[in-house]
């Protein structure tokens, strides 16, 4: 019995004089962000106004909302322009990028085409931000009378 | 009962007895030059730098990213795209601690076990640590006795993964030999 405890006291003795072991605790972390969601605008609408196509031109509304003609086109009076709409949700204060596409317009059979322009990119603030979308409508010569309708498409991302 | 107290008390005789030798003979390595070689510097092990999975979208489906002690950063599944977003803050990159020790002493460096980090009741999980030390899983210290340490990792996300900053710790030993 004498022996073992001889050997248990060796065995402590060797191992104090030749290693040091050391701690230290370090973070890990991740971060899964809130995804980010775009919402039209209720009853906004990128309103190219009410005109005379005459020979045909164009119709353009900026993003501010102001409306002018080209070509042989001109606006009836009492006609307005204005901008579409749209609000973004996500992360805190992200850039996102602004896709739009263009599209067509349609009465019955008679068709105009347009092309949307927004900004490149977007920014949120507390995870709230927005923005507005002004286009370009190509009028034919003769452009049949009639109320257009359409649709576009906007798509956001994190940049 | 009367056995076990007996035996109590021989030990610290016999540790005395071992003590003795062992200091008489390191007051005569320092006089024979050798006394660099055996004086061990007490090893120290500092964090730098925290272990980064940056930020991601919360995947559609499951996935993981792991980055590497070098810096290096892969991913599978729905979270190689979930990942394609501007990091903000610090970025992603591997833990870092400082080895302060004994100038070229080869130190053992045992890795974590793996753990989760949470966002409140929402966890992912942590595994497969590496670090930048050799095959036999240690970091040789430098001629001033300095090494910094880098841990990477992989982090298992969950298929729509709850939005939240998740954080965890884990303990690195290194023994300082």
């Amino acid at each position: 019995m004498k022996k073992i405890v001889l050997a248990a006291a060796a065995v402590l003795a060797f191992s104090s004089s030749s290693a040091f072991a050391a701690q230290a605790t370090g973070s890990a972390s991740a971060t899964i962000i809130a995804p980010i969601s775009v919402t039209h605008t209720a009853l906004a609408s990128l309103n190219f106004g009410t005109f005379d196509a005459s020979t045909g031109g164009s119709v353009t509304v900026s993003q501010a909302g102001v409306g002018s003609v080209g070509g042989s086109v001109n606006f009836v009076s009492g006609s307005v322009n204005a901008a579409d709409a749209f609000t973004v949700a996500g992360d805190g204060n992200r850039v996102f990028t602004i896709v739009t596409t263009g599209g067509n317009v349609t009465s019955g059979a008679n068709t105009m085409a347009f092309t949307t322009s927004a900004p490149a990119t977007g920014t949120l603030a507390g995870g709230v931000g927005g923005f507005s979308v002004g286009g370009t409508l190509t009028v034919g010569s003769g452009q049949a009378v009639g109320s257009y309708t359409g649709t576009y498409t906007a798509t956001v991302n994190y940049q | 009962m009367a056995l076990t107290i007996k035996y109590a008390a021989l030990l610290p005789i016999a540790l005395a007895a071992l003590l003795a030798p062992l200091s008489a003979q390191a007051q005569s390595a320092q006089a024979s030059g050798f006394s660099q070689a055996n004086v061990v510097t007490p090893g120290q092990i500092v964090p730098l730098a925290a272990l980064r999975f940056g930020q991601m979208l919360s995947p559609t489906t499951a996935g993981t990213i792991s980055v590497n002690n070098s810096g290096a950063v892969t991913t599978t599944g729905g979270v190689t795209a979930a990942i394609a977003i501007t990091q903000t803050g610090t970025g992603r990159g591997p833990g870092s601690f400082e080895l302060t020790g004994s100038p070229n002493r080869q130190c053992d460096v045992v890795l974590p076990a793996p753990f989760t980090i949470n966002s409140g009741a929402q966890t992912m999980t942590v595994n497969a640590f590496n670090a930048n030390v050799n095959g036999g899983g240690k970091i040789k210290l430098d001629g001033t006795g300095h090494a910094e340490l880098f841990i990477g990792a992989t982090l298992s996300v969950a298929a729509n993964q709850a939005v939240g900053s998740y954080t965890g710790s884990y303990i690195i030993t290194v023994a300082f030999q």
